[in-house]
C-alpha cells in the first residue's frame, strides 16, 4: 500500500496547492535566467533546499509524538530566513495536511500536528503524511526532492517557450542525482547529542531568499513563489 | 445552529474574462456591508489588479479583501485544486470573523469553468451582453446548471446588437427553472433581483437547508440535427 | 596542529573582566586597550570602537600566522556571563589554502551568552584560496535576553583564481529555540556559482543579529521566525564592504541598547 501512497503523494493531481508554486523559478527568470539554465537551477536547488528538506521530511517520517514535529517545524524555520518562503511552504504544508486529513481523519498524529502547528512547514507535513500511511523516510525524501524539482519544471512550462515533454525530460535526467540525494539524507534527528553535526543538515542560499523578497512585494506575478 | 452553519456562506463568482465579475461583486458589497460582514477573495491571473480595485472602491475594508494567485490556471484552483482558496477563506474568516458571506472571484476561465462544492456553497456565473448574445445558447456547466446565471451590462445592449430578451430565453431553456437575473450594475432597480437571490442563499444556508446544484461535469447532450 | 583558545568574560563592578584569555599557538588573543590599535578591513572593526564602549571588553584574536592550513584543528571557546558585553575583533584577513595536503581544517566555535549578555564578532575577510579544504562550525547558545551580533565575509578563491572548499556552519539557540541554522559550502563550483547561491559573485557577506530583532530592518534584511535578523549579500569586494558598513553600524547601536531606560539608547558608540 505504501507504495501506492507514493504515488498518490508524488502525483500534481493530488490537490496541496502546488501549482500556484514556481520554486522561485518566477523569480530568477525575472532576473534573466534562460530556458537552457533551468536544469541547472533545478539540480542547485536539489542539492541546497531540496537535500535539506528531504532531511527534515525523513526525520518527520520517522517522528512519533506531535512533539517532534513541532521541533521539526522550529528547525525548518531556522533553515528559511526568508518570511515569504517560510510563508508559501507553511501554505503548501497546509494544503498537503488538510487532503490527508480526509483520507485518514482518524490519525492522531497527523490531526494533532495540524491542530498545533502554526508553521506547517512542507517538508515536515510531507514526513508527517508520510507516517500515517507507512511511507518510509527515505521515501518521504525522494518524495521532498522530486516534489520541489517537479514544481519548477511544471511552472517552466508555464513560464517558457518549452515543451513540456522536454521539461518532463529535465526530470528524467535528474533521476540518479536525485536518488543519491534521497539515500543520503537524513543524516540526524531531532535533538542533537553530539554537537551541530548532529543535527539535520542546513544550507545557505543568498540569491533564492534576495529574490524572494522582492517577488512577494511583485505586483504582476503569477506565481506566489 | 448546527456546526455546518456556523461559518461564512461561501458563494462563488465564476464566468469568463471581462464579463464584470468584480463591478457585480463590488456592487453587492456596497448595497450589503451595511447589513452583512462581508469578506472577497480575488483569483487574479497576473495581477492583484481586482483585488485593487475592489479596495479603491472603498466598498469593504482592505483587510477583508483577500487576492490568492493561481499560478495560471484560474480554473484548477477553483475546482481541481483549492488549497490556495480555501486557505484563503479561511485565513479570512479566522482574521475578519465572524462573517456571513465569503465571495471567491474566480479568475475568469472558459466556459467549462466551475467551482467545487468544497470552496463553493453556491455560485453564481457572470456572462455579458458584449460578450455575444449566442453565448446562452452555447451552454455549458456554468450557464446551465449554476445556481445563479446573470446576464450582466444590459445597459451595452442595443450599441452591440444584441437582444437580452434571447439571451435569458436560451438561458432559461437550459436551467430547469433555475434563476437568470439580467442586469447593469449601474441600474439599482436591476440590481434588487440580485440582492434578494443572495439574502436568500444566506437565509437557507443558516437553517442548514440550502441545496446547491455542482454544474460540475458538461450536461448530457445530443449532437443530432433537430435535437436540442 | 591543535590548538584551543579561550575567552571567557564576565560582568564586573565597573564594566566587564576578562576571567579567561588564554590560547595555544599559532593564538594569542589579546585584550584591546582604549586605545588599542584595530584592524583597517573595511566595515569588519572601527578604531577603537568598541574598546571606548565603557561596558564592553574587546580581544584582539591575534594568531602569529594569518592563514588556516589543511589539517589545523582549532577549537575555540567563548563565554560571555550574564551581564557581560564582550567584542571579538579580528587583525586583518585570513587566507585559508592547501599548505601541505592532507586531512581538511577544522574550525570548531562554541560560544555562549548568558543573560542579559552581548557578544559582538565581526569577521574580516576568510579567503577560500585553490585547493584549501577547511570545516567550520559555529555554535552559538544564547541564554534568556543574551543577545549577539555575528558577521562575516567569505571570498570566493584569491584574485582570478578558483575557490577552494569550505563549508561554514552556523547554529543559534535563542533561549532553547533553534533561531538560524545555516551552512555555507563553496565546495560544489556548479552549485556555488549557480543563481541558487552566489552567482558570478566573488564575496559573500553576512551580518546576523541574534537575541533582538531589528524592528525597523534595513532593506534587503530578513526577520527569521525566532527572535534574530539576518542580512547577507553577495557581490565584489567593494560593494558589499560598502552595503555592509551601514548595517553593521546600526546593529552594533542595536545591540548596545539597554532594556530598561525608556527606549533611549544607554550607550553611544562614538563615530
Amino acid at each position: 500500500m505504501a507504495g501506492v501512497l507514493e504515488l498518490v503523494l508524488a502525483d500534481a493531481r493530488t490537490p496541496s496547492g502546488g501549482h500556484a508554486h514556481s520554486g522561485g523559478l518566477e523569480a530568477a527568470i525575472a532576473e534573466g535566467l534562460t530556458i537552457t539554465e533551468v536544469p541547472g537551477y533545478i539540480r542547485a536547488r536539489l542539492r541546497t533546499v531540496g537535500r535539506c528538506e528531504a532531511a527534515l521530511a525523513a526525520c518527520a517520517a520517522g517522528a512519533g509524538r506531535v512533539a517532534e514535529l513541532l521541533a521539526l517545524d522550529l528547525e525548518a524555520a531556522a533553515r528559511t530566513p526568508s518570511e515569504p518562503l517560510r510563508r508559501a511552504s507553511g501554505q503548501l504544508g497546509r494544503g498537503l495536511l488538510r487532503t490527508a486529513c480526509t483520507w485518514w481523519p482518524g490519525d492522531r498524529l497527523l490531526s494533532g500536528y495540524r491542530a498545533q502547528s502554526a508553521l506547517t512547514p512542507r517538508p515536515v507535513a510531507l514526513g508527517a503524511i508520510a507516517r500515517a500511511g507507512g511511507v518510509a523516510p527515505a521515501e518521504a525524501a525522494r518524495l521532498s526532492l522530486y516534489d520541489d524539482a517537479a514544481t519548477v519544471a511544471a511552472a517552466a512550462v508555464k513560464l517558457l517557450p518549452v515543451d513540456a515533454a522536454v521539461a518532463s525530460g529535465w526530470l528524467v535526467a535528474l533521476a540518479g542525482e536525485l536518488e543519491g540525494l534521497a539515500g543520503g539524507g537524513g543524516a540526524g534527528g531531532v535533538g542533537g547529542a553530539g554537537g551541530v553535526g548532529a543535527w539535520p543538515p542546513s544550507t545557505s542560499t543568498p540569491l533564492l531568499d534576495r529574490r524572494s523578497l522582492a517577488h512577494a512585494r511583485a505586483d504582476r506575478r503569477l506565481f506566489v513563489s | 445552529m448546527s456546526a455546518r452553519t456556523q461559518r461564512a456562506l461561501r458563494i462563488g463568482v465564476g464566468g469568463p474574462v471581462g464579463t464584470g465579475k468584480s463591478s457585480l461583486i463590488a456592487g453587492l458589497c456596497r448595497e450589503l456591508a451595511s447589513e452583512l460582514e462581508i469578506g472577497v477573495v480575488t483569483n487574479d491571473i497576473y495581477t492583484d489588479e481586482d483585488a485593487r480595485f475592489l479596495r479603491s472602491e472603498g466598498v469593504l475594508p482592505a483587510a477583508r479583501i483577500e487576492a490568492v494567485q493561481t499560478g495560471c490556471c484560474p480554473h484548477t484552483a477553483i475546482r481541481d485544486d483549492i488549497s490556495a482558496n480555501l486557505d484563503a477563506v479561511e485565513e479570512l474568516e479566522r482574521t475578519q470573523g465572524p462573517l456571513a458571506v465569503v465571495f471567491v472571484e474566480s479568475g475568469g476561465d472558459n466556459l467549462t469553468a466551475a467551482f467545487s462544492p468544497a470552496l463553493a456553497d453556491t455560485q453564481i456565473f457572470v456572462l455579458d451582453c458584449a460578450g455575444g448574445d449566442d453565448v446562452p445558447r452555447k451552454g455549458g456547466p456554468g450557464v446551465a446548471r449554476s445556481d445563479l446565471l446573470v446576464i450582466n451590462k444590459v445597459d451595452l445592449a442595443p450599441y452591440v446588437g444584441a437582444s437580452v430578451e434571447m439571451m435569458v430565453g436560451d438561458a432559461a431553456a437550459q436551467r430547469a427553472g433555475r434563476p437568470v437575473i439580467a442586469l447593469s450594475v449601474r441600474d439599482r432597480e436591476l440590481i434588487s433581483p440580485l440582492l434578494e437571490w443572495v439574502r436568500a442563499q444566506l437565509t437557507s444556508w443558516r437553517e442548514g437547508s440550502l441545496r446547491s446544484a455542482d454544474p460540475g461535469p458538461p450536461a448530457p447532450h445530443v449532437h443530432a440535427l433537430g435535437g436540442s | 596542529m591543535t590548538c584551543r583558545v579561550r575567552v571567557a568574560a564576565v560582568a564586573g563592578s565597573s564594566g566587564t573582566v576578562l576571567e579567561e584569555l588564554s590560547g595555544t599557538e599559532p593564538w594569542r588573543p589579546r585584550i584591546l586597550g582604549r586605545d588599542g590599535r584595530s584592524a583597517r578591513d573595511g566595515w569588519a572593526a572601527r578604531d577603537g570602537r568598541a574598546a571606548r564602549d565603557g561596558r564592553a571588553a574587546s580581544v584582539a584574536l591575534v594568531q602569529s600566522r594569518a592563514s588556516i592550513l589543511r589539517g589545523d584543528d582549532v577549537e575555540l571557546s567563548v563565554d560571555v556571563g550574564e551581564g557581560a558585553a564582550l567584542e571579538l575583533v579580528e587583525i586583518g584577513a585570513t587566507l585559508t589554502h592547501d599548505g601541505r595536503g592532507g586531512a581538511p581544517a577544522q574550525i570548531s566555535v562554541e560560544i555562549t551568552v548568558g543573560d542579559g549578555g552581548r557578544l559582538t564578532w565581526i569577521g574580516t575577510a576568510l579567503i577560500v584560496a585553490r585547493g584549501a579544504d577547511v570545516r567550520r562550525t559555529v555554535h552559538v547558545e544564547l541564554c534568556g535576553r543574551g543577545k549577539a551580533l555575528l558577521g562575516e565575509t567569505i571570498v570566493l578563491g584569491r584574485a582570478q583564481g578558483l575557490c577552494g572548499a569550505l563549508s561554514a556552519r552556523t547554529r543559534i539557540v535563542c533561549d532553547g529555540r533553534p533561531t538560524v541554522d545555516e551552512t555555507l559550502e563553496t565546495g560544489d563550483a556548479a552549485t556555488l556559482h549557480s543563481p541558487v547561491v552566489a552567482s558570478r559573485a566573488t564575496v559573500i557577506a553576512g551580518l546576523t543579529l541574534a537575541g533582538v530583532r531589528d524592528d525597523e530592518p534595513p532593506p534587503g534584511a530578513m526577520q527569521a521566525h525566532g527572535t534574530a535578523t539576518l542580512w547577507r549579500a553577495t557581490g565584489t569586494a567593494t560593494d558589499v564592504a560598502r552595503w555592509a558598513a551601514p548595517v553593521a553600524d546600526r546593529w552594533r547601536g542595536v545591540l548596545a541598547r539597554r532594556r530598561s531606560e525608556e527606549g533611549q539608547v544607554a550607550v553611544q558608540l562614538p563615530r
